[in-house]
């Protein structure tokens, strides 16, 4: 029982969701949504991450590897839960459910997200927006895949959120982990209104 | 001729055998619950049908909800037999033994983990030794209020049982042991041994392992505030952590 490991690992487990994870995943959308407003500040942020000094290893040790451990220790926590939603047809039930669906399928999506941009390197194109809009638009099936993989990932980081509030003894009582929630659906909300608006926008490129 | 109450109930002749349903016709009395109609099956174990059958093994004690000994799932839902009325079921009603916990015969399981989980975190205060330690410290009226509620707990296994995070492929001890941590942590004498149970609740199938699907809250026959002594426990074992590890 004793084994202060584990608590390490869980804690790591449940820390990384946040940092880096979520605040990439923020940043990310943020940087993204900008297409709604200027397709000029898009592509400049975008430029500014990829001249980024040491990319690498900040690849790597913010984004790769965070992931990844994520990705497989949260893979176990799935495969270990016995989920039981039909039998206990409760809300935070659901929500635990429906977390580890997310869970899944943001691990797909991400995979694949990484993986074909990687292989199909519009930055070589010379204008990323216009090669990066134009597959879009030209590709129905990958856009459907963007806005599933986007909120799978977006609720899948919010309720995180609320679940790590939880998990750290930050939000104890019912009411403040109801009023938790409730923040959190709206970031979801937010996040959401950036990353599909910013999807839409650069198909429309 | 008396009103009829319909009962369906899962029946296993030991840990490997194979399961079956078998329907009875219970006379239907004032404020009958369903300890009542198992006792009924016992005295005559004829089924709905006519066929005779062996009487249903079920476990009980107190009859008054305290002692956790008739847990089963009551039309879908883990509760105490004893305090299952009738007259607040919809019918057929229908008895499964709990599924996370070895089965023994029909209605019978084998609540073990639950205490050797409560041995595990040392849930109990510490009493005089060899010679008379004399009065302990007093609890504030404070504590004991929220504290009371908290030792009505009576291991009854509902919350393990509606838990997607207790099962056979998982060392998860389940929201009791980890609410009786609180409950024994926040008692002055018994808060000299905290950072015992804390430590045991910060290993494998401890606090961590909780996922927040919070069932367990909900079926709680003792409305014990499982979820609320969970999220506690978080914030103990992660202070107990972080000192542990600037103090070593």
């Amino acid at each position: 029982m004793s084994n202060s490991n584990h608590f390490l690992i869980r804690k790591v487990h449940s820390l990384l969701g946040i940092i880096p994870i979520g605040l990439f995943f923020a940043e990310h959308t943020a940087m993204n949504s900008m297409a709604i407003v200027d397709g000029g500040i898009w592509s400049a942020w975008t430029s500014f991450l990829h001249h980024m000094p040491f990319k690498i290893f900040l690849e790597l040790g913010f984004i790769f590897l965070p992931i990844a451990f994520h990705a497989i220790y949260g893979a176990y926590i799935v495969y270990v839960a016995k989920n039981n939603t039909l039998q206990y047809n409760y809300f935070r039930n659901w929500m635990f459910y429906i977390q580890r669906i997310t869970a899944i399928i943001t691990v797909l999506f991400v995979v694949w997200h990484v993986w074909s941009l990687k292989t199909m390197n519009f930055w070589s194109t010379g204008s990323y927006i216009n090669s990066f809009g134009a597959y879009l638009s030209s590709h129905p099936i990958a856009f459907v895949a963007y806005v599933i993989g986007f909120l799978a990932a977006a609720f899948h980081f919010c309720n995180g959120i609320w679940s790590f509030l939880v998990a750290w003894g930050i939000t104890i009582g019912p009411k403040a982990q109801n009023v938790a929630f409730i923040i959190c659906m709206g970031l979801m909300g937010v996040l959401s209104i950036g990353g599909l608006g910013a999807l839409y926008s650069l198909m429309l490129h | 001729m008396a009103e009829m109450i319909r009962l369906r109930v899962k029946r296993q002749d030991g840990p490997n055998a194979a399961s079956r349903w078998e329907e009875f016709n219970i006379p239907y009395t004032k404020n009958l619950n369903v300890i009542a109609m198992l006792m009924h099956i016992q005295k005559n174990p004829v089924m709905a049908n006519g066929q005779k059958t062996t009487p249903v093994v079920f476990e009980c004690n107190c009859l008054e909800e305290v002692c956790g000994a008739c847990s089963m799932v009551v039309n879908g839902k883990p509760r105490q037999a004893c305090s299952s009325l009738v007259d607040q079921l919809s019918q057929p009603i229908t008895l499964e033994p709990l599924s996370k916990f070895t089965l023994i015969r029909d209605l019978q399981v084998d609540r073990t983990r639950m205490f050797e989980n409560l041995k595990k975190v040392k849930a109990w205060i510490d009493i005089d030794g060899t010679y008379d330690l004399g009065a302990g410290p007093r609890m504030a009226a404070r504590d004991q209020e929220w504290a009371y509620p908290l030792s009505r707990c009576m291991t009854c296994g509902c919350c393990a049982e509606s838990c997607p995070n207790y099962n056979q492929k998982s060392a998860f001890i389940g929201p009791a042991a980890i609410s009786q941590v609180r409950l024994f942590n926040a008692h002055p004498t018994g808060e000299m041994q905290s950072h015992d149970r804390l430590d045991a609740i910060m290993g494998e199938g401890g606090v961590t392992d909780c996922g927040n699907a919070q069932n367990c809250v909900r079926v709680c026959p003792k409305e014990i505030p499982l979820t609320t002594s969970i999220a506690d426990m978080g914030r103990q074992t992660v202070k107990r952590w972080i000192d542990r590890a600037l103090r070593s």
